[in-house]
C-alpha cells in the first residue's frame, strides 16, 4: 500500500516537509524565536538542554538534537547556537548533515554577535524554505512509516478500545513492512512475561526486562509510593489501580508482532519492524524520543476524562504538537463523546457493543494513511498562542 | 417483588471468563442489579453490587481473601490487601500492586521471589 510523501536524500519519507529551527542549547531558543518570526513557516523546536548536565545525559540529548533534525519531516534544518554551549551547534549539524538533507547553522561565537547571528539564522532559514518549497509529494510505500506510540489520560476504556485499536494499526504498518516503536519503561511492569514471549530473540528479551528492572530499582530506591504518579490521579479516576493493570492494558498498542530490538530514548532502529525504546512515560519526553528516533507519525491514544476536555490534550501539544510529528489522537470513553471533535478517530462504540475493534482499526488505518499524505491532524489544525519547550531525557543527576 | 430487582439492571463487562473482576459501564451503587457482558456481548453472569461503583472502575465477580491475585484480562493486576466480597468496589483501597507495592508493605513479590 501507498501514500503521498517527500523522498528524502537518505531514501527516507517524510509525510511534512517543514524547516526546522533548532536551538542547541535553551539560551538560544529566543534567538530561534527571533528567526522564526522574520521567516514565516519555519518551525522552531525549543527545547529545555542546558549546561549542568553529565555527559551521559549531554549524549542523550546530542543524539536528540540530532534526531529531531534527521527526522525525515524536516525538509531541511537551521541550528542554532550560543557557541559555549556543551553540545555545540556546528557538531549538531554535521549529525543532520550525514541525511544529505540541506543544513546550516549559525552562533554568536561564530558569527560574532548576537545581531549577526539572528541575521544570519534569517538569511539561511528563508533560502532553506524556498528549497523546501520545490518539493512534492510523490506515491510511497507504507513500508517507509515508523509509527511511534503513546497513551495518555488512560482508564479502563483505553484498555478495552483504544489499545486494541491502536495495535491494530501497529501489525498494519509492521504487515506492509515498515517500522514502529513503543516505549515508556515504567509501563512494562508487570507486563514483560507477556512481551519477552514476542522478543525476536533472547538478547532483546532479555535488554528489555534489564531496562524494565532498572526502572522498577530506580522507583523502589525512591521509597515513595508509585500511586499518583503511575498511576496518575486522572488514571485512578478512571478505574486503573495498579501499575501493573495499566502495563498490562497500555501494551496493547504493540500489536502482536515479534519485538526486533530495544533502544535507547532518541535512538533510531536500524532494522524495520516493532521497536521498544527505553525512556519515560512522560509525554512530551516520548514524543521528543518518538521524533529523534525517526518517527513521522505518532498514535496518542487516550481515554477520556479531564484529560480529554483540555482539547490540546494533556500534552502540551498545543499550536500542533512537535511540528515534525503530527499525531493522531484516538478517543474511547463514551462518558467523553462531547470532546470527540477535538480527536482524529473515537472509538467508544467498541466499549458500547456498537463496533469492533477491527472495524475501528480500519477507520485508525485509514487516518495514518491520509494524515500520511498531507490531511492535518487535529491537533496540527488547532492555532494556538501557546509555543512549547520540549524536554530532552535526562538521567541525572544535575550538577 | 424486592426493590433492588424493580431497578433497571446496569452494565459492567468483563474481559476473560475466569477474571476476579468486570468493568462498571454505569455508575453503579449498592443494590443495582448489573447484568456482566463479555467483549463480544454475551451475557454471561448477573449480581448484586454492595458498593459505589463509578463508570469505568472495577467491581469484584467473585470473593477474593486477603492476599490472593486479582486477575483481568487473565492476567494478575495486582493482589487483594484485605479481603473483598462479590460486588465490591474493587480500586487502590483494597488491592496493591505485585511489583511495585507502597514502600512499607512486605513486598509479597519479593516473598515469593525468596
Amino acid at each position: 500500500m501507498h501514500f503521498l510523501g517527500y523522498e528524502r536524500p537518505d531514501g527516507s519519507v517524510g509525510i511534512r516537509n517543514h524547516v526546522v529551527i533548532i536551538p542547541s542549547v535553551s539560551c538560544a531558543n529566543e534567538m530561534a524565536a527571533r528567526i522564526a518570526e522574520q521567516v514565516p513557516g519555519a518551525k522552531p523546536i525549543f527545547n529545555n538542554h542546558s549546561c549542568s548536565r553529565l555527559k551521559t545525559d549531554n549524549d542523550l540529548a546530542t543524539r536528540a538534537l540530532v534526531g529531531l533534525g534527521a527526522n525525515p519531516n524536516a525538509a531541511a534544518a537551521l541550528v542554532v547556537g550560543a557557541g559555549c554551549d556543551t553540545v555545540p551547534a556546528s557538531e549538531i549539524a554535521d549529525g543532520i548533515a550525514r541525511t544529505r538533507k540541506p543544513v546550516d547553522y549559525a552562533d554568536i561565537d561564530k558569527d560574532g554577535s548576537y545581531g549577526n547571528t539572528v541575521e544570519k539564522g534569517v538569511v539561511i532559514a528563508r533560502a532553506l524554505l524556498a528549497q523546501a518549497a520545490a518539493l512534492e509529494r510523490k506515491s510511497c510505500s507504507i513500508s517507509n512509516l515508523t509509527l511511534g506510540m503513546k497513551c495518555t489520560s488512560s482508564d479502563t476504556t483505553s484498555i478495552i478500545a483504544c489499545n486494541p485499536v491502536v495495535g491494530q494499526a501497529t501489525d498494519f504498518i509492521i504487515a506492509n513492512g515498515g517500522s514502529a516503536i513503543f516505549t515508556e519503561t515504567t509501563e512494562l511492569i508487570g507486563a514483560t512475561h507477556i512481551l519477552t514471549r514476542r522478543a525476536a530473540d533472547d538478547s532483546v528479551a532479555q535488554t528489555m526486562c534489564r531496562k524494565v528492572e532498572e526502572m522498577r530499582q530506580r522507583i523502589k530506591r525512591a521509597k515513595v509510593d508509585i500511586l499518583r504518579s503511575q498511576p496518575n490521579p486522572g488514571n485512578m479516576k478512571g478505574g486503573i489501580s495498579t501499575i501493573e493493570e495499566k502495563s498490562l492494558g497500555g501494551i496493547g498498542k504493540a500489536g502482536t508482532t515479534p519485538i526486533k530490538g530495544v533502544l535507547e530514548w532518541g535512538e533510531r532502529p536500524r532494522t524495520k519492524g516493532l521497536f521498544f525504546m527505553d525512556g519515560s512515560a512522560n509525554t512530551q519526553l516520548v514524543i521528543v524520543g518518538l521524533a529523534a528516533a525517526g518517527a513521522q507519525v505518532m498514535s496518542l491514544s487516550m481515554g477520556g476524562g479531564v484529560c480529554a476536555r483540555l482539547r490540546t490534550s494533556t500534552i502540551n501539544t498545543a499550536g500542533g504538537g512537535l511540528p515534525i510529528l503530527p499525531i493522531i489522537k484516538t478517543l474511547s470513553n463514551p462518558q467523553s463523546l462531547p470532546e470527540a471533535d477535538y480527536f482524529d478517530v473515537y472509538v467508544g462504540g467498541i466499549v458500547e457493543g456498537r463496533e469492533t475493534v477491527a472495524e475501528a482499526g480500519k477507520r485508525l488505518i485509514d487516518e495514518i494513511i491520509a494524515v500520511a499524505s498531507g490531511k492535518m491532524t487535529k491537533l496540527e489544525s488547532i492555532a494556538s498562542p501557546f509555543q512549547e519547550v520540549w524536554e530532552f531525557y535526562s538521567i541525572g543527576p544535575l550538577v | 417483588m424486592n426493590k433492588a430487582s424493580q431497578r433497571k439492571a446496569k452494565k459492567a463487562i468483563i474481559m476473560a471468563v475466569a477474571d476476579s473482576v468486570a468493568i462498571a459501564l454505569d455508575d453503579l451503587a449498592p443494590g443495582d442489579r448489573v447484568k456482566i457482558r463479555s467483549l463480544l456481548q454475551e451475557i454471561v453472569g448477573e449480581l448484586e453490587v454492595s458498593d459505589s461503583v463509578p463508570y469505568g472502575h472495577k467491581l469484584s465477580v467473585k470473593p477474593l481473601t486477603k492476599g490472593s491475585e486479582v486477575i483481568k484480562d487473565g492476567e494478575v493486576i495486582g493482589v487483594a490487601s484485605q479481603s473483598i466480597s462479590q460486588g465490591e468496589h474493587v480500586h487502590i483501597h483494597n488491592i496493591v500492586s505485585l511489583y511495585v507495592p507502597p514502600p512499607r508493605t512486605k513486598s509479597l513479590k519479593a516473598r515469593r521471589e525468596s
